[in-house]
């Protein structure tokens, strides 16, 4: 064991330094030449959130208690896989020349694109949440925000898988991304993330239980909505599941496809 | 086949009996469309399947050693595989067979017309390239410095790399690779950009460079610049070393062979 630590150690750390290194300078990219910087990355899905939450509890009446926490625990989630794939799907295609000019490992291009997005999603939600906490009749228990990072830490996880397989597709495939463009508007209606999963027919829930993108945001919503320990580890296992083959199916067909992937780069 | 006697030295690189090869299908590029198309009409004209089943050989069973001090010059006609070597041996590429043993680090550039972030100014992407490029050097922040002050660049190190024309980008990348010494550089066609008076400028500082430690592979089609910086030249053709000796004796076997017989290829 201790072979194998100081043989990977070295790699490892110098892996996680170029991730950050490159997370570091897509936030100071993408902020430099805007007016309000970060504010208005930031801005976006807090209106997107604002205008569902009054139309789907003001407009609509939909019959959900708390609801703009109902949709606090999904919505950002939501945003957070569907930017990550829309950026990280076109990624080996766009940056191509860099990762053959100097052999970065692709893996650094997709990690740091979806930590910068990680780190508005936090942000972003942090931002509501206050104003929520604040709120007397809140929801939110603190046993549930205790476990709230293993849950965000399974979506971060699922999402990489995603974005993986994507972005090899979308190298021997290059309609793939605006295919998917496509699909995950559709999939936005299909995933229950702006009503529950109980008003789902009956004869439909078990084909909307096997989401994967419900897999991954069920166990945040959960810890935020109506947290119960239970009903919470099942949950995980269930987003585990669909999260860690996702990751190693992306590894496998990496490492398989790897020659085929850089020569159509 | 003419080679050079081994000698005492240090084998920095030692190739044994490598084999990669890539199938014809996998050079072509499709769409998910060309796909379905291809699947309900397997006799469409443009069909993916009417593509015989070839295989284009890149290295058959090729052998190849090289030896601290060695500027080693890498020749062979458009489409001969010399990039494709080069990233078998960088660890981009993974061979279908044999063997790629190489002692020390190995550093390869493949493009010096590409910034890793073209909003960026030069100095922030030079920092971000040494995480790349030499991310275990414990003085990295000084020797990007050391060779930002070699671009002769001045104050157009403030500026985003996006405004750089191709001979600037050249200057930048080639003192950026060239700062720091390693066991084994290599250059696919990188002095193309420069002008003359830095490329007198920079072969002499990778000259000293290599002489300090490890050994070079020098991928051009410039006889002047091949003669200045190695000492040693290797042909190759038909996924084969096909010539390795002097570089005078291989510009000839080069040319000759070139011009006489079409299966060099």
């Amino acid at each position: 064991m201790d072979k194998f630590i100081q043989r990977w150690k070295p790699s490892v750390k110098i892996f996680l330094f170029q991730v950050w290194m490159m997370t570091y300078s897509n936030l100071k990219s993408r902020y430099r030449n805007t007016f309000a910087g970060m504010f208005w990355v930031i801005l976006g899905p807090l209106i997107i959130y604002g205008v569902q939450s009054y139309i789907f509890s003001k407009v609509l009446w939909i019959n959900v208690p708390d609801y703009s926490q109902f949709l606090l625990s999904g919505l950002l989630a939501w945003i957070f896989i569907s930017q990550s794939i829309d950026q990280c799907t076109p990624l080996l295609i766009s940056r191509a020349q860099l990762l053959t000019a100097y052999a970065v490992n692709p893996v650094v291009l997709i990690l740091a694109q979806l930590l910068d997005n990680f780190i508005n999603f936090l942000i972003a939600f942090f931002i509501l949440l206050l104003p929520v906490l604040m709120y007397s009749d809140s929801r939110i228990r603190l046993s549930g925000m205790v476990v709230f990072p293993l849950a965000a830490f399974n979506l971060f996880i699922g999402t990489f898988g995603f974005c993986w397989l994507f972005s090899i597709a979308n190298v021997f495939f290059r309609d793939t991304r605006f295919i998917l463009s496509f699909m995950i508007s559709v999939a936005y209606y299909l995933t229950p993330i702006f009503y529950p999963i109980s008003m789902v027919p009956e004869e439909m829930r078990g084909l909307f239980e096997l989401n994967p993108f419900y897999r991954l945001i069920e166990p945040l919503r959960i810890s935020l909505y109506f947290y119960e320990p239970g009903l919470f580890w099942i949950s995980m296992l269930k987003g585990t599941i669909v999260s860690i083959p996702l990751v190693i199916s992306a590894a496998i067909i990496w490492n398989r496809r790897r020659n085929a992937i850089y020569l159509q780069l | 086949m003419p080679s050079i006697s081994s000698s005492n030295k240090r084998e920095v690189l030692k190739i044994e009996n490598l084999s990669l090869k890539f199938q014809l299908k996998t050079y072509q590029a499709i769409s998910l469309k060309d796909v379905f198309v291809n699947f309900f009409d397997p006799d469409h004209e443009e069909s993916i399947s009417k593509l015989p089943p070839r295989d284009v050989i890149i290295a058959d069973k090729l052998n190849l050693t090289i030896n601290e001090g060695d500027r080693v010059a890498l020749l062979g006609v458009n489409g001969s595989g010399k990039t494709s070597l080069c990233r078998c041996i960088s660890g981009t590429y993974k061979p279908d067979a044999g063997s790629i043993k190489i002692d020390g680090l190995v550093r390869a550039i493949f493009d010096v017309s590409v910034g890793i972030d073209e909003e960026l100014t030069g100095r922030e992407n030079a920092l971000l390239m040494s995480a790349f490029l030499y991310p275990a050097a414990p003085d990295r922040e000084k020797l990007v410095e050391d060779a930002l002050a070699f671009t002769e660049l001045g104050e157009f190190l403030n500026a985003p790399i996006r405004t750089y024309s191709r001979g600037m980008r050249s200057r930048f990348c080639l003192a950026l690779v060239s700062t720091i010494s390693c066991d084994l550089l290599i250059l696919d066609e990188v002095f193309e950009g420069a002008d003359q008076f830095f490329r007198e400028k920079i072969s002499q500082r990778m000259i000293n460079m290599i002489d300090r430690s490890g050994a070079c592979i020098f991928v051009s089609h410039a006889p002047s610049q091949i003669d200045r910086v190695c000492n040693r030249a290797v042909v190759v053709g038909q996924g084969k070393v096909l010539f390795d000796g002097d570089v005078q004796e291989a510009l000839k076997f080069y040319n000759s062979a070139g011009t006489s017989d079409a299966s060099f290829r």
